[in-house]
């Protein structure tokens, strides 16, 4: 019943959006929000590139509605466009400043003033250090509850290739976080 | 690890990254509102710019067009100009004789018209 409705819901937004209604676009940036900009965290993005490569997410989500064939959920279709956008973005960053090295290191600039729990971000810390593509994978399956199906479709690569970067990434989570993970629960 | 700790390390893993949210700006989605809609407004300006910009470009170089192929063709002009004169009576001289052989033009109308029923009773849909 709830899934239902939640369907009809996102349904009416869809039709809403298309037609070009700014109230229904407000609803659906304020939604999905969250999602966009933790998607361009995880891949390691600073406050400013994140803000950037989320504006873009939101416009091409905002220009391509018309073209949102419903054959996945909204939030797939959403976090998809928002990797893309985040992928590009950091591989002309590194073409055009060969920075990849700054890039990983500025995992540690970004700022504390969350309003996340001590412990959540024990383990959002330990997400930031795994490799990109594991540290997403973690992030949509744990976080997002999608399925590997569709973290393959967003990620682009195969089934299996998205349960090798789980299994890795939460191998190394479970070094990284040791028995720290014990003591807080 | 035992299974059931595998289990539980899953569950703080799905229960800490729901908590953790990423600190975002009050006015971010009215900013890429503002944006969009000026965005919105541009495309806008710009539709309007390039439809008079066809309509100008139309304005001149139709008639342009026309007497340059006048000029290109006059011969073929002239006989157009002159067929459309022909034209008219050749018309009403077709009228008169069709009008004279009424009865063919009653056989071949009541022809056409049963074909037209034929072919829609043959497309019909049987539910009808």
């Amino acid at each position: 019943m709830t899934d239902e409705t939640s369907q009809n819901k996102q349904i009416g937004l869809i039709h809403q959006l298309r037609s070009g209604d700014s109230s229904a676009f407000a609803d659906f940036i304020a939604r999905y929000q969250q999602q966009v900009f933790l998607c361009c965290r995880t891949l390691g993005l600073n406050t400013a590139e994140t803000e950037d490569v989320a504006s873009e997410t939101f416009l091409a989500a905002y220009q391509g509605i018309g073209r949102y064939t419903g054959g996945a959920k909204l939030s797939t279709w959403l976090w998809k466009i928002a990797y893309n956008k985040a992928i590009s973005y950091i591989r002309q960053k590194i073409r055009q400043q060969k920075l990849q090295e700054k890039l990983q290191n500025q995992y540690t600039d970004i700022q504390k003033d969350e309003v996340s729990e001590p412990s959540a971000e024990i383990v959002w810390d330990a997400v930031k250090k795994l490799p990109q593509d594991q540290a997403i994978a973690i992030v949509l399956f744990y976080r997002q509850e999608k399925s590997i199906k569709e973290i393959a479709n967003i990620m682009k690569k195969g089934q299996n290739t998205v349960k090798v970067h789980l299994f890795r990434g939460r191998e190394k989570l479970k070094e990284l976080l040791g028995d720290k993970i014990e003591r807080l629960y | 690890m035992f299974p059931e700790n595998e289990q539980k390390f899953d569950e703080i893993l799905k229960k800490s990254l729901k908590k953790h949210r990423e600190p975002i700006r009050k006015d971010f989605a009215a900013e890429l509102l503002a944006k969009i809609q000026l965005a919105e407004q541009q495309n806008a300006l710009r539709k309007v710019v390039l439809q008079e910009k066809i309509s100008l470009a139309a304005f001149i170089l139709l008639p342009v067009g026309a007497i340059a192929l006048m000029f290109a063709f006059s011969d073929m002009v002239v006989e157009m100009g002159r067929l459309l004169v022909e034209l008219p009576p050749l018309i009403g001289q077709i009228l008169i004789t069709l009008s004279k052989q009424w009865q063919l033009l009653v056989y071949y109308t009541l022809a056409f018209l049963a074909c037209l029923y034929g072919v829609h009773e043959m497309l019909r849909p049987e539910s009808q």
